[in-house]
């Protein structure tokens, strides 16, 4: 997106153009400085609390405690194990809950008939915390990888679902008769204009999905599994392993923080097309 | 390429908005179709086009009855319905790639559609960033590109500003005289009307109020005398 304004902006006035690349470029540098200030205070108040004891220092540690820990449970392979299948398991749950959204939207786009029977069935179901459905799909799915990856896509579903459906619902219609008069059947409707039109509405979905996933996640590796972040945490509090827990924490803060740069990315590669928001709208 | 309409009549939130609309349009016909907003005429456009159906009467094209959208009615819109996703000339060769034109040939035709309107450099723009005038462009051109055999034009220029829409009917009038299509353009602007045209008619309170042929030589201008006393007539049919 920045990048075609930028171009556009090369072609017609160069020296505002330097100007701006410039801005934009510290700008993303700063972004960096409000998580190192985070850091930063965390260790200083926790090396003052070793001394002081505001609260029990081993409930509270320093994150230079927590980065030797989690170097030390690298070494010894549990962490690399951990946030290996961790990684697995929400990218295929994901992936899986996400397309069955995305084809099931279509379809009660499409179909009347089948939006009449699903969406009074999806409104039913669609609100119920996922995780109390956990304890029933271990006991259909044994306590293997399936009700792990299950209830990853369970949750990932409606949302994705339901912002697609909105998506195709408004599809300007201007463009679907354009493109009928230009010649196009219907299958092309939907491969040119009606996917293209619903895009930002799907990412937008997978973007609310992606957070509930990770709970998903994180909840079903506690009850009845035998590594990932979150195995980690109820070992940890199992025995008392402070510096552990904060290890997975943190790896979920930053797993999260990856899946999230991944799909900006794809998002901004998807959608160059969009300009608009404030951004745009007027220059500071 | 003959369009006929006979008896055409469109009810819209229990009012009759067509009356029983009777249309003939000749093959390579420049027709203005004038009416004030609220009218029908875009209803009737749209039934031209075969988006909505008439509750009576028939549209037929060469003899045959329009029951939907049709490749040989290309359509262009007030709000020019660009494809955002697609950039200009990705817009343009839509119609040839649907239509099963080999991908290469189909953007090479659409460049010479886009060398047609002027806006070569702007090949790879997205529609956001043109201006109003050069969207409408390439609508023009995404329409042509579709090879029609009637081109169905709903108030195109509607919302330019008055330099760019002069500018505007003086291109469509040498983009019409290079391809002869025949053109039916909606609009509720006299001048337009009087300016485009080889027929103007004059929709009113659902029916055809009247029709006028306009034999001016081309291109017009709209302060010779005998542009205004068209104008003056046609308001006067117009208006009462």
């Amino acid at each position: 997106m920045e990048n075609t304004i930028i171009k556009q902006e090369k072609s017609y006035a160069v020296s505002s153009n330097t100007k701006k690349e410039k801005g934009w470029d510290l700008q993303k540098q700063l972004q960096a400085l409000p998580i190192i200030m985070f850091f930063i205070i965390w260790e200083g108040f926790t090396r003052l609390n070793m001394h002081f004891s505001f609260v029990n220092p081993v409930f509270f540690p320093p994150p230079s405690l927590i980065l030797i820990n989690g170097w030390e449970l690298y070494k010894s392979g549990i962490l690399f194990q951990s946030v290996l299948s961790s990684t697995i398991r929400i990218f295929i749950g994901f992936v899986l809950g996400a397309s069955f959204a995305v084809i099931i939207a279509l379809l009660m786009g499409r179909m009347k008939k089948i939006e009449f029977w699903f969406t009074p069935i999806f409104n039913m179901i669609g609100p119920i915390p996922a995780l109390a459905l956990l304890p029933l799909f271990i006991i259909w799915f044994g306590i293997g990888e399936i009700p792990k990856i299950v209830l990853i896509a369970w949750t990932t579903f409606f949302p994705v679902m339901t912002n697609t459906l909105d998506g195709i619902k408004s599809v300007n219609s201007s463009f679907i008769r354009s493109a009928l008069s230009l010649g196009a059947k219907e299958h092309q409707i939907y491969t040119k204009i009606i996917i293209p039109s619903t895009l930002p509405s799907i990412m937008a979905g997978c973007q609310i999905s992606l957070g509930l996933a990770f709970s998903a996640l994180i909840v079903s590796e506690m009850m009845g599994a035998k590594n990932g972040l979150g195995y980690i945490i109820v070992d940890a509090r199992n025995y008392m392993k402070m510096l552990n827990m904060y290890v997975a924490i943190v790896l979920i803060g930053l797993e999260y923080s990856f899946f999230a740069l991944v799909f900006k990315l794809i998002e901004k590669k998807l959608l160059s097309w969009r300009i608009g928001g404030f951004h745009h709208a007027v220059e500071k | 390429m003959t369009l006929m309409a006979e008896g055409v009549k469109k009810c819209y939130n229990n009012r009759l908005v067509l009356k029983g609309i009777n249309l003939l349009v000749e093959p390579h016909e420049f027709v203005c179709i004038l009416g004030n907003s609220g009218g029908g005429k875009s209803t009737l456009l749209n039934l031209l086009a075969g988006f909505i159906k008439p509750d009576e009467g028939v549209i037929k094209v060469n003899g045959v009855k329009v029951t939907q959208p049709s490749k040989e009615r290309g359509v262009v819109f007030q709000d020019h319905a660009l494809f955002p996703w697609y950039t200009v000339i990705e817009n343009i060769a839509f119609g040839p790639i649907v239509q099963g034109v080999p991908k290469q040939e189909a953007l090479k035709k659409a460049m010479n559609y886009l060398k047609l309107i002027g806006l070569q450099e702007y090949a790879y723009h997205y529609p956001m960033q043109l201006s109003g005038g050069m969207k409408q462009r390439v609508g023009i051109a995404r329409a042509l590109a579709g090879e029609p055999e009637i081109l169905l034009m709903d108030e195109p220029f509607g919302a330019l500003d008055l330099f760019t829409r002069e500018n505007m009917r003086s291109e469509l009038i040498r983009i019409w005289n290079e391809l002869k299509p025949t053109i039916i353009f909606i609009t509720h602007d006299i001048a337009e009307a009087v300016y485009l045209a080889d027929r103007i008619i004059v929709i009113r309170n659902g029916v055809v109020a009247v029709e006028n042929k306009i034999d001016l030589p081309r291109p017009r201008n709209y302060h010779d005398p005998e542009f205004r006393i068209l104008i003056e007539e046609i308001e006067k049919n117009f208006m009462n």
